[in-house]
């Protein structure tokens, strides 16, 4: 059975009782199963366990980023559907890298909450038009910067990538040189190459710029690029 | 079309809002309407955006597979280019973005 001409299970998840009650009612006599309304994240990864609803309806000031990051992570995630005033690129940008699956503004008709349930159910995405092209350049522009922030960490030799690891663990010159049996000098050394191959300033600078592009999450100190020990 | 190539708006034209999308006008000449979609692919249309980038960012935006995305989005730019308003350059840089 298609999904889209099956009855879609929903759960709710607003702060506002008067709301959930309201949204409950209006999806309701649209042909919608609310199988559950929560008031918080606490409450909403145990509710979609039980009930194991088609969509999830978000209504803002939840934390929509976080709440979408923990469904997503799901091993059957739900389809998400953000209600939100929040029109800026990068708030909603935020979201739709977060997983959701459809954006509304908060003042949308209980009619365009329920299209935008079905085709979302339907395996559709869907944002409003006038957010489109300002999301696409967002994108754009975050892959980009990844790109060439990958093109500067791959400059990085195996052992830079360790100096790297040991400068964001707080360690100075005498504890790199401690930490990797070097002498002060070539300990040096090494975090100034660093510095000039990432082309920043600083250290803070440096260790900045790796935990932004999450690269020892991604990479870890050990991962080293071909060819292994450079100079 | 291929997906690779740089989509630059034609200069003098300029984008008009309506309800159900866009126009397309040079003066008050009314040259071609764009779906909302297409308008979120005009804007992108600035002479320093790769297709294959928009390719990209529309498949992780809508979740739908880049085989079905890139031949829409060559279907829209392909008639943008007919429609007189849009050119295809070679590389980024090739000409000053819009």
């Amino acid at each position: 059975v298609d999904i889209v001409d099956a009855v879609i299970a929903v759960i709710i998840a607003d702060s506002s009782a008067l709301e959930r009650a309201a949204v409950a009612a209006a999806l309701a006599e649209r042909g919608f199963s609310v199988v559950g309304t929560v008031n918080g994240v606490e409450e909403l990864l145990p509710a979609v366990r039980g009930r194991a609803p088609d969509v999830v309806v978000l209504v803002d000031p939840l934390p929509l980023v976080e709440a979408c990051v923990v469904l997503k992570a799901m091993s059957a995630p739900p389809r998400v559907v953000v209600v939100s005033d929040r029109r800026d690129e990068q708030a909603v940008l935020a979201v739709v890298e977060a997983g959701v699956d459809g954006f509304l503004p908060s003042d949308t008709t209980p009619d365009s909450l329920g299209e935008t349930i079905r085709r979302v159910a339907g395996g559709e995405a869907s944002i409003p038009g006038e957010l489109l092209g300002a999301l696409l350049r967002g994108l754009i522009q975050r892959r980009r910067e990844e790109d060439a922030a990958m093109v500067l960490f791959n400059r990085l030799t195996r052992r830079e990538r360790e100096i790297l690891r040991l400068l964001a663990d707080g360690n100075d010159q005498d504890g790199i040189a401690g930490a990797l049996h070097l002498s002060t000098n070539t300990a040096r050394t090494h975090v100034q190459n660093v510095l000039r191959k990432l082309e920043v300033r600083s250290r803070v600078d440096a260790v900045a710029l790796a935990r932004r592009h999450e690269w020892f999450d991604r990479f870890g100190p050990s991962a080293g690029r071909p060819g292994g020990e450079g100079p | 079309m291929s997906a690779v190539g740089v989509p630059l708006r034609r200069p003098g034209i300029r984008l008009v809002s309506v309800d159900d999308g866009g126009e397309l006008r040079r003066g008050d000449e009314v040259l071609c309407r764009l779906n909302v979609s297409a308008v979120a692919l005009w804007v992108l249309c600035d002479g320093a955006t790769r297709i294959d980038e928009i390719i990209d960012a529309v498949c992780e935006i809508s979740g739908r597979p880049v085989e079905v995305v890139s031949v829409e989005v060559e279907a829209t730019l392909a008639d943008l280019r007919r429609n007189g308003v849009l050119d295809l350059l070679d590389d980024v840089g090739e000409h000053d973005p819009a």
